[in-house]
């Protein structure tokens, strides 16, 4: 293994270990940030449509997602997304969270996670990414303005 | 009658003559048919009561509240499956896409030689017919089936592959894609809208958002089931308790093996949970030159049974673009392109009647916690199934084909899709799952199964099981007309 390999899966486990034993429930509010933030890089306004991520909304709904959550996948989404949060660390050498990092660099980041080497990376980017965009695409009048026209 | 969220929020004690815990096909076909029989029958739902035009379009919301563990169900194991299944009155059915077929009788012939069940296929046939009568089993109407359903016809038929348009409890469809969903337009037949008339029958009480947590037995008797009100919100409001002479676990195969470990009943075999079968599920997407509009299709329209003696069924599945987009590795500007895929697009999967199983165990806060690991014979089916769709694809005129791995690469002709998956480790393919089935596995057999011949839990004197998780082995078909025979059949036993 390259030293640089093994420095970058050494941050990771760290990232993850801080990430499973630093999820406690006062903090479900803060920890829905590192998603809206993500749909908000994904989603800016004219990338995808003239609509851009609504974020407050998102924040809203994620709280009742959260409660209704089991044990078990609470747990889990919430490790990802301290991954999330504090990987910056290792894909753009920065120590700041992923979202307090301006616009532009979260940009960067996520070319960076998806294309890592790292299947692991990649995977969880994929399977973070799936809850800002079932939320943004569910927009009625977003399907509308795509031209997704329903015959009911 | 439906009780409302508000009169029940605060906790509620009742009495009854029969219990059901869970209201999809198993628990609602037996309670309409205890309370026509004069039984007065309380069904206790986990999930919330949804009135036909309150249905949406918004994936998110529905996803959410109406889906067991807000959809987010992974099992732990290589590759992980994406598990779905329903939490709201009525259960999976409301939100299924609506396929009705029976099993082979081979099928039922094998529950007896393996784990003694005590009917035939002959005895079960009476039963199918009625389920296929109430629920109006027709063929998809190919006037209303889509474009995507119609090219693949096309293109089983180029290969001289068997296929046909799938039978569906939705006479009257009009094929606006929304089945996943929730029907608005009512032309999906479901157990609530035919057997259970709309929670219109007397004696029949159905109380929504009461999750059963506690069953207190004695001896062998169940006493009481208790449990929490959950609020709109997911937090529990006030805890409820029924007391009956009789008590049904329909909770489906994912919530009755928790619900009986949590309470430590049944599981003298240490079979509980065990032999979970799932029809692990795969798919891949063509891409077409003309626009295929799926999102005005039947999802699931037309199948191809031409592997069907390998364990492999080929259908359509349709999703909606948010489900589309959340399943496809598009970030940034590639979204934009990804939004013209899924225009000219048509999914199709592969389901495998699996020789796999798994286990279901009970976590702390009483959700299923899912172990599904691969037998190497299913990796292999599962490949077959994907390379089989890509030729199905490219014969329907299909430009290219996603092939529907992690990398969702992308290829050109039947060759290329070969060597793609050739390489593919079994880690790097995508695996969804519809229809779980057989943790507590009904026969005569003491050794294998947990429910015996009379849908009793072993064990047990006043408490049935009957649901997908009495189904011992897999179907290789959806399991709704099978767990409406059943359901009939434990009806019967139940009234005597």
């Amino acid at each position: 293994m390259k030293r640089r390999e093994f420095i970058i899966s050494g941050l990771t486990i760290s990232i993850s270990i801080t990430g499973f034993y630093g999820c406690s429930k006062r903090e479900e509010g803060i920890q829905g940030e590192p998603l809206t933030s993500l749909g908000e890089t994904l989603f800016q306004k004219e990338f995808v449509s003239s609509r851009e991520f609504n974020k407050e909304e998102f924040k809203k709904e994620m709280k009742i997602y959260f409660n209704k959550l089991p044990k078990d996948a609470k747990l889990g989404l919430k490790w990802m997304m301290r991954f999330l949060e504090f990987s910056p660390v290792i894909f753009l050498y920065s120590f700041k969270r992923f979202s307090s990092l301006p616009l532009k660099k979260r940009e960067e980041f996520i070319r960076k996670m998806a294309k890592s080497r790292f299947k692991m990376v990649r995977l969880l980017l994929f399977s973070l990414k799936t809850l800002p965009t079932l939320y943004y695409f569910s927009d009625e009048n977003l399907k509308k303005e795509l031209g997704i026209n329903y015959k009911a | 009658m439906i009780l409302k969220i508000e009169e029940i929020k605060n906790g509620f004690n009742e009495k009854c003559d029969v219990c059901i815990v869970g209201s999809g096909i198993g628990g609602g076909i037996i309670g309409s048919k205890l309370a026509k029989a004069g039984l007065k029958v309380i069904l206790l739902e986990a999930g919330p009561f949804v009135p036909q035009e309150n249905y949406t379009r918004h994936a998110f919301k529905t996803m959410r509240d109406l889906y067991m563990n807000s959809g987010f169900m992974i099992t732990i194991g290589l590759p992980p499956v994406a598990l779905t299944a329903g939490s709201l009155v009525g259960g999976t059915m409301e939100i299924y896409s609506g396929t009705c077929l029976r099993p082979n009788p081979q099928v039922i012939d094998g529950w007896q030689k393996n784990f003694d069940f005590g009917y035939s296929y002959n005895d079960l046939e009476k039963f199918f017919e009625e389920a296929e009568r109430t629920l109006f089993v027709s063929p998809a109407d190919p006037s209303v089936a889509g474009k995507g359903n119609l090219l693949i016809k096309n293109g089983a038929e180029k290969l001289g592959w068997k296929g046909r348009f799938i039978p569906r409890s939705a006479d009257g469809c009009i094929g606006c894609g929304n089945c996943n969903l929730g029907c608005f337009v009512g032309a999906k037949k479901t157990v609530f809208n035919t057997f259970m008339e709309n929670g219109k029958i007397e004696n029949l009480y159905i109380y929504p958002m009461s999750k059963a947590i506690k069953i207190e037995s004695e001896k062998g008797i169940v006493r009481k089931i208790s449990g929490w009100v959950i609020d709109n919100e997911g937090r529990k409001a006030g805890k409820f308790s029924i007391s009956a002479d009789r008590f049904v676990l329909s909770a489906g195969s994912l919530m009755t093996p928790v619900l009986l470990l949590h309470n430590n009943l049944c599981n003298s075999n240490g079979r509980v949970g065990e032999n979970l079968h799932i029809h692990p599920a795969v798919g891949n997407m063509g891409y077409f030159p003309e626009e295929t509009e799926m999102w005005n299709s039947i999802i699931q329209g037309y199948m191809v049974e031409e592997f069907e003696d390998e364990g492999i069924r080929i259908e359509g599945g349709f999703p909606p673009i948010e489900l589309f987009m959340m399943a496809t590795p598009f970030y940034l500007e590639e979204i934009k392109n990804a939004i013209d895929l899924y225009k000219h697009a048509v999914v199709f999967g592969g389901m495998i009647k699996e020789e796999s199983s798994g286990r279901v165990r009970a976590s702390s806060d009483i959700t299923p916690r899912i172990f599904y690991t691969f037998k190497d014979s299913d990796i292999k089916r599962m490949k077959k199934a994907l390379l089989a769709i890509a030729e199905l694809f490219l014969s329907a005129g299909a430009e290219k084909v996603f092939l529907g791995t992690v990398s969702f690469t992308e290829v050109k002709s039947k060759k290329e899709a070969e060597e793609v998956l050739e390489r593919t480790s079994k880690e790097d393919i995508l695996v969804s799952a519809y229809h779980p089935m057989g943790t507590c596995a009904i026969g005569g057999d003491e050794r294998k199964c947990v429910v015996d011949n009379n849908f009793m839990a072993r064990g047990m004197e006043n408490l049935y099981i009957c649901d997908g998780s009495i189904i011992p082995s897999p179907l290789g078909v959806n399991p709704t007309l099978t767990i409406a025979a059943l359901s009939f059949l434990a009806a019967e036993k139940l009234k005597k």
